[in-house]
């Protein structure tokens, strides 16, 4: 049995003598000096030891209960209940947690250390931990509590950027109904005067496809000044930017670049930093201008308006046959058209659009919305999951040794091929989804085609501050997109990134802000800065995140390992108090006689 | 100091200018005191004139005052005042029963100490030895016989640092007080509630062997006999012992009819052995009381 707040039974130390006491002065009866004592009727002298002085001691254990109940009471008392049968621990396990503490460990240390503690008051019956790097990752199978702590401890801190909305999902999937799910925020580090890149972020103009903007979200604990920062890429550095700060809080820098892109970006803070371990940050930044597309297949005025229309595409229009060179091309889009004369390895990313009612892809009825396999840690980086394109049509079985990693309602609509590829198939149907289709249609194709036109060895990254990603060394596996129709494109997967040089590339991050969606809120040049107070101590609360955070967050609460003791214990007082007043009440029986 | 305060309360100047007009000499016929027939010769010395008493049967009719009969018609026999030494021993109750009293009134003790310094006091100045005796169960103070005007304030000293406590033993004083067989006649004051648990028995025995006039002075608290009903706690103050009571009008009555056979008894066993019985309360006025029991 444990209590919530023991401290309170210190209260049990004076209140019991206090009881005592005056259950003692209560009971003291008038007292009357005998002029002849000796003269007595021996009837007049009551026995002691008789039924009153029971009823009288009765009383006395019945207030010290009494009183040591409701002190119990309010300490919270509890005794061990049956944990859930699965409970799944998420630690944040990006390379912010390798920020040594104090006490000499790293945050990812302290965060098990508190895993710890949770399992222990959880009592579950299997466990795992679910480690938060940029893609959730399992530390081990369903095993003991202390058999997970242990997996997980023996792993190094992690790296990137923590998806943590991504594992939170995931731990939701594996705690199932009945699972329960706690996160173990690693506590946070203040470092007066420090200067943090929290993160980069960019995104190309649509206006102009030759410029872009790139986003530098700033932290500043305690520093006065503005901030220089520095920009370097590969064929040299840009002219630094000054940036006003706030002296202590966040702030989100929008910066103009002209350039050709397509290769990694070095933003640095110039000046003394005590902590200057994440005073830098990487990104790889998509090639800008105009991205050439070529649309095979038959007139669709309506696609080829739609991909005319986008501002960064050089759209160029293909007979069936025979297969031209792709050479230079950013994307192919096959519009029902058979893609095996056009798939090349290496190609462009290709998007295969089906014939209508024909083929191996039926379309289907209604617009659906995409579930993807939280297990399968490439997906992730295509955010797909909450898509909801105009309409779907299901993809053919995977094939042998495939795996089915997203589902369009009941149906399949993506599938990994078992040589390392996922295929993608975003079955479109531009005609039959209404006005709300057309609307949504180009904004879809715009949506899609940012990652669709990175070139294979490149990727469109966001918020991975701290890592070192060297141009063109990207494994060229990726995943692949098929539309409706059969739409093929590769994308980058993260796996293949090389890990960041141990003295070098860290960041100083706070993982429950990056519940948050990643990007820019708009495209300015001027700085947004951020309301005083705490930046650090208080992280945005969850309820205000993502819609799927906001789902998570219910469950991030600790579950009841320990079953309250308050209604049996209200009980047991409301029966002592009962007993006390018939006591009282049979006290004073006599007296009303007398 | 306290002595002297208490000294000064004992006896305050009012209260002695009265004293100084009482005698506490027995004044009895002197046919009865010397056993001569008829008065006493002029030059007598021990005696003298006091005043015509009335005729009680069983005196010899030879006392009767002849002339005055011839005057008055009533038969008046003359009596005598003994100046001869009448040794007085005034015995003080001191056990702790003393010390109750009146609800927030004065005590019986308090009554019966200043009236023994009444009592020595009129002895002292009337030039008689005056013996003070206060007592207790196992508890005996002793003033021997002192005499004349200049003791009194050894006197006064001597019941000033008296206080009730202990138990009563009237047997323990009176036996004391019996010890003087030195001097006869005199008279014998016992001070107390007469509240013994031992008893009246052994008291009234030892009082019925003296031939000294005894005065039996009972000093009773109003209400005494009253014991309220319900649960209390009954506290003994000579033991300080306290009994858990649970008192029915029942046993309150009983409780008050043995308190009143008490003094019943104290009475009968007074007129046995004819001594003189004096009750008070303990909210008597003290020279009421001095002038009842010495005027």
């Amino acid at each position: 049995m444990g209590f919530d707040h023991p401290a309170l039974l210190l209260l049990l130390l004076p209140l019991l003598p206090a009881v005592w006491l005056l259950h003692r002065r209560g009971r003291e009866l008038p007292r009357v000096r005998l002029h002849a004592p000796f003269l007595l009727p021996p009837a007049a002298r009551r026995p002691r030891g008789g039924p009153r002085d029971l009823r009288d001691r009765l009383r006395l254990l019945l207030r010290l209960l009494l009183t040591a109940g409701l002190v119990a009471a309010l300490a919270g008392p509890e005794v061990p209940g049956p944990g859930p049968d699965r409970m799944v621990a998420v630690v944040p396990h990006g390379l912010a947690t390798r920020l040594p503490l104090p006490d000499g460990g790293t945050r990812y240390d302290a965060a098990l250390r508190e895993v710890d503690r949770l399992f222990a008051r959880a009592r579950p019956r299997r466990a795992l931990v679910l480690l938060a790097g940029p893609e959730p990752a399992a530390a081990s199978g369903w095993t003991s509590p202390a058999a997970a702590v242990a997996a997980a401890a023996r792993l190094p801190p992690g790296l990137g950027l923590p998806d943590l909305p991504g594992a939170l999902r995931e731990a939701r999937r594996l705690a199932g109904p009945e699972g329960a799910i706690v996160l173990a925020d690693p506590p946070l580090l203040r470092v007066p005067g420090n200067r943090s890149l929290v993160e980069l972020s960019f995104r190309a103009s649509q206006a102009e496809p030759e410029v872009g903007v790139l986003g530098v979200r700033l932290r500043t604990d305690q520093v006065d000044g503005p901030l220089e920062l520095e920009l370097q890429e590969e064929s040299g550095k840009l002219p630094p930017i000054q940036v006003q700060t706030p002296r202590t809080g966040e702030l989100l820098a929008a910066v103009s670049y002209r350039g050709p892109g397509g290769g990694p970006l070095r933003v640095g803070i110039r000046g003394d930093d005590p902590f200057p371990l994440d005073d830098e940050a990487w990104i790889r930044l998509p090639p800008l201008g105009r991205a050439r597309v070529a649309l095979v297949g038959e007139d669709d005025p309506e696609l080829r308006r739609a991909l005319g229309a986008l501002p960064r595409v050089s759209l160029e229009v293909f007979p069936p046959s025979p297969p031209r060179s792709l050479e230079g091309v950013g994307l192919l889009v096959l519009a029902g058209q058979d893609p095996t004369p056009w798939l090349t390895v290496p190609g462009p990313p290709v998007v295969l659009i089906a014939p209508p009612a024909a083929g191996p892809l039926a379309l289907a009825a209604a617009p659906v919305r995409l579930t993807v396999d939280p297990t399968e840690r490439r997906i992730g980086l295509l955010a797909l999951e909450g898509l909801l394109p105009p309409t779907l049509s299901p993809l053919p079985p995977p094939p042998a040794g495939g795996k089915v990693i997203v589902w369009a309602g009941e149906q399949p609509a993506v599938w990994s091929s078992p040589h390392g590829r996922v295929r993608l198939a975003l079955a479109v149907a531009p005609g039959r989804a209404g006005l709300a289709g057309s609307a949504l249609h180009a904004v879809f194709w715009d949506d899609l085609l940012e990652p669709l036109l990175l070139p294979p060895d490149g990727g469109c990254r966001t918020a991975l501050v701290g890592e070192r990603t060297p141009a063109g060394r990207l494994d060229r596996a990726g995943v692949y997109a098929t539309a409706a129709g059969c739409l093929v494109a590769r994308l980058p997967v993260a796996e293949s990134l090389p890990p960041p040089p141990e003295e070098e590339g860290s960041a100083l991050l706070e993982e429950l802000e990056l519940l948050e969606e990643p990007g820019l809120p708009g495209v300015s040049e001027a700085p947004v800065p951020v309301p005083d107070g705490p930046p650090v101590d208080t992280p945005p609360a969850p309820a205000a995140a993502s819609p799927d955070a906001a789902a998570s967050a219910p469950a991030l609460g600790l579950p009841a390992a320990r079953r309250s003791l308050a209604s049996p214990l209200a009980l047991l007082l409301l029966l002592l108090l009962l007993g006390e007043a018939w006591l009282a009440g049979r006290a004073a029986g006599p007296r009303r006689a007398a | 100091m306290e002595s002297n305060e208490r000294t000064t309360d004992l006896l305050d100047p009012e209260l002695i200018t009265l004293l100084e007009r009482l005698s506490v000499a027995e004044r009895e016929l002197v046919q009865d005191r010397s056993g001569h027939a008829g008065p006493p010769a002029a030059d007598s010395l021990g005696v003298d004139f006091y005043e015509y008493a009335s005729y009680q049967p069983g005196i010899d009719v030879r006392h009767v005052d002849w002339a005055v009969y011839g005057r008055t018609g009533s038969l008046r026999v003359r009596s005598y005042e003994s100046h001869q030494e009448q040794p007085i021993c005034v015995l003080l109750d001191l056990s702790a029963s003393m010390g109750l009293g009146a609800a927030e009134g004065p005590t019986k003790f308090a009554l019966a100490h200043r009236l023994a310094a009444a009592i020595a006091y009129v002895g002292l100045v009337t030039y008689h030895p005056v013996r003070l005796i206060g007592f207790a169960k196992e508890r005996l103070e002793v003033l021997p016989h002192r005499l004349g005007r200049e003791a009194v304030h050894e006197m006064l000293r001597f019941l000033g640092r008296f206080q009730p406590a202990g138990e009563t033993s009237l047997a323990t004083g009176i036996a004391a007080g019996l010890e003087d067989v030195s001097r006869k006649g005199g008279r014998i004051f016992v001070l107390s509630d007469f509240l013994d648990p031992a008893g009246l028995v052994e008291a009234f025995g030892l009082l019925g062997t003296t031939r000294r006039r005894v005065d039996l002075v009972a000093i009773v608290a109003p209400g005494e006999e009253e014991l309220p009903t319900g649960a209390s706690l009954g506290e003994d103050p000579e033991t300080g012992q306290a009994v858990p009571l649970q008192v029915t009008p029942e046993l309150a009555a009983d409780y008050a009819g043995r308190v009143r056979g008490q003094r019943q008894e104290l009475a009968r066993r007074a007129h046995e052995i004819r001594a003189h019985l004096a009750t008070f309360p303990c909210t008597a006025e003290l020279p009421d009381v001095v002038t009842e029991l010495l005027g």
